[in-house]
């Protein structure tokens, strides 16, 4: 969590800041330095993990990160519409770099469509959440599986089902689209 | 009771938890130490500079242990004064959810609501300042991941405290460190720390 200089003062100068809590962030504040003490025992483990991933990020830098996520994500959603089928997202430009969130089609039911997914092909989706629950199914692009070619087994995967389920779809044109973003990448 | 018979997929294509670098999972299981000793003292401090390198922040952030939603809680209970008012920016869940949390600690919360496949229009952002100048906090979503949706939290950003120059903008960006990093707002106040198992490799998405 980033905190800014301002937003220390603000928490400092406010008399309902928690203290001696989990919901204390002010207790914390300087709990980095190698000289003071934590508030109570962090999670050891997953602070060794933590660096890896630091190091990994850091290693192959952030810009060169999102642009890895910026391709996985056009080739994902330019298969996704090949294949005739609509992103969730009203329009492209506010759609999430690390999740291709697709509209479920009218008459197809998203358990169904995520069983047959995870069933035929071996490959698990996301489901939609509170509101948005039955209405899209969700492909990640996130850690490992932020690599352009996941889209093309993303795509061909939900093409695939959506074709058992009795809504054909082009999946050749899917995986064709998809491909074509990331060859002109090269 | 019989066990279910179930199979691993073979490929986790979610939108989070999702599988883990080799090289974090091999980190993962590494000695534990006391965390009193020199050796993790020095270690935290040195994973402190790594993630103030990666938000791009001048100041070490802080290391929350705990899922992500801790450090929300944390936020709206550390920042939120008692008289506050809070405007909550909802286009999704993730959006929404939060407004129930702010509310636990303001007599007043101001909300802008887009439908769940949209995104906050600024305009409003700064219409609702124009109505209210006395709101003190804005708390939005940066990523509503049940939606698949980007918030333009840069433009909120430069809003929220030209209308009120006083106010405590706060941005939370939910689910995603790196979506912190990628938009370089100069952040007021950002989030969550990516502390648990499954959030350590959410750095890299």
């Amino acid at each position: 969590m980033g905190v800014s200089a301002r937003a220390w003062e603000e928490m400092k100068a406010n008399p309902d800041a928690p203290r001696a809590s989990i919901l204390s962030i002010l207790d914390w504040e300087h709990a980095w330095h190698h000289d003071r003490p934590f508030p109570f025992t962090p999670s050891v483990a997953e602070i060794n993990g933590f660096e890896a991933a630091l190091d990994l990020y850091l290693a192959e830098g952030p810009e060169k990160v999102w642009a890895r996520h910026a391709l996985t994500v056009a080739a994902c959603r330019a298969g996704v519409t090949a294949m005739g089928l609509s992103l969730w997202a009203a329009r492209e430009a506010i759609a999430s770099p690390t999740t291709t969130a697709v509209r479920v089609p009218h008459g197809i039911d998203d358990a169904a469509l995520r069983a047959a997914v995870r069933a035929r092909y071996g490959v698990a989706f996301s489901s939609g959440r509170g509101e948005t629950l039955g209405k899209l199914v969700r492909i990640g692009h996130m850690g490992p599986t932020a690599r352009p070619l996941y889209a093309v087994m993303a795509v061909t995967a939900l093409g695939g089902a959506l074709a058992s389920l009795g809504h054909p779809v082009d999946v050749g044109a899917g995986a064709a689209a998809a491909m074509k973003v990331i060859d002109a990448a090269q | 009771m019989q066990e279910p018979s179930v199979s691993d997929p073979a490929f986790t294509l979610t939108s989070g938890p999702v599988d883990a670098y080799p090289a974090v999972l091999r980190a993962l299981s590494r000695t534990v130490l006391y965390d009193c000793d020199p050796a993790f003292l020095a270690g935290y401090e040195r994973v402190n500079e790594k993630a103030r390198e990666a938000l791009r922040t001048s100041m070490p952030p802080v290391i929350l242990h705990g899922e992500p939603v801790l450090g929300l809680e944390a936020a709206a209970a550390s920042l939120i004064a008692r008289d506050d008012v809070v405007l909550n920016l909802a286009s999704g869940v993730y959006g929404k959810g939060f407004g129930y949390s702010a509310k636990r600690y303001c007599p007043e919360l101001v909300e802008i609501e887009a439908p769940y496949d949209e995104a906050i229009d600024p305009a409003q952002v700064a219409a609702a300042f124009e109505k209210r100048p006395n709101i003190k906090i804005v708390s939005g979503c940066h990523h509503d991941t049940p939606s698949g949706t980007i918030n333009p939290v840069d433009e909120i950003g430069r809003i929220a405290p030209r209308a009120a120059a006083t106010c405590s903008s706060m941005r939370y960006r939910r689910s995603a460190a790196w979506t912190c990093i990628q938009t370089r707002a100069g952040p007021i106040f950002l989030s969550p720390a990516l502390t648990n198992a499954s959030a350590a490799h959410l750095v890299l998405r």
